[in-house]
């Protein structure tokens, strides 16, 4: 995959994220009725991902998760190469990421989706 | 050709602090914040299929420790995001502008223009202010699923 490509991925996965955060946290809101006053007292984590995994939203979260799996796999990418100045070896850790993203995203989305609060 | 590299990278944490000025301390804190979230997000969702449930976490999480560290998580994700916008902004041309090409004069590609500078500042103060916010909501907030969601 050319580089410009991966470029396009980070972006997009970090406006994913940025864009789909705000509107989960919104449809939650809306859907159990939380007052702001108390929404704004709320510790974030509570809200991310236990209470959203209580209400059975795990699976509306887990878009959201990949995409934040995706993002950091590709930044691990980006650190690992800095040490790097082998084009064999970055082949190497290439594959290596592909394999660590497919199984960190499916621990993500099982945990999110199969496992009870 | 033989298999020598011609890859200039590879200099490691070296290359981060080579020459320090304000867009490579910015890029430092991005490398490093991202670190820490990677570090403190990935190995959760392996913690909660060992353990068989998430209140593993949510009991870790109300401790100092945990707390401490959700801190840190929340701050660096609040900088993270917002440093993380800049940047995406800058290379698609809105707050830096796109590259001039001038027939005589060298024009630098990545000059500098007011909006980048008021996105710099805006940026520092949501990150201070939100950060604060953020660290306090996270020690004093609500931590209790049932205050939060009642029924289910």
């Amino acid at each position: 995959m050319r580089e410009s490509v991966v470029r396009w991925v980070v972006h997009i996965t970090a406006l994913i994220m940025a864009i789909g955060i705000p509107i989960v946290i919104g449809a939650f809101v809306v859907a159990h009725r939380i007052p702001l006053m108390k929404l704004a007292f709320t510790n974030p984590l509570l809200l991310i991902p236990y209470a959203l995994v209580y209400a059975g939203w795990g699976e509306i979260w887990d878009i959201i998760a990949a995409n934040w799996v995706l993002h950091g796999s590709i930044g691990i990418r980006r650190f690992t190469n800095e040490f790097i100045n082998n084009k064999k070896l970055r082949r190497i850790v290439n594959i290596l990421i592909i394999i660590f993203i497919l199984i960190e995203g499916l621990a993500m989305v099982y945990s999110l989706i199969a496992v009870p609060l | 050709m033989g298999e020598k590299s011609t890859l200039k990278s590879g200099r490691g944490f070296g290359e981060w602090f080579r020459t320090l000025n304000r867009e490579r301390v910015l890029a430092m804190l991005h490398k490093i914040t991202g670190i820490y979230m990677v570090l403190w997000l990935f190995p959760r969702p392996w913690i909660v299929i060992a353990s068989g449930h998430w209140s593993t976490l949510l009991v870790f999480d109300s401790t100092p420790i945990g707390k401490a560290l959700a801190i840190l998580f929340v701050v660096f994700f609040l900088f993270h995001g917002l440093n993380g916008l800049r940047i995406v902004l800058i290379e698609l041309g809105i707050i830096s502008g796109r590259p001039i090409r001038h027939p005589i004069n060298p024009v630098p590609a990545l000059r500098e223009s007011r909006t980048h500078k008021w996105a710099i500042l805006l940026i520092i103060t949501i990150a201070i202010i939100g950060g604060i916010y953020a660290a306090y909501i996270t020690i004093f907030g609500i931590a209790q699923i049932s205050q939060l969601i009642p029924t289910r």
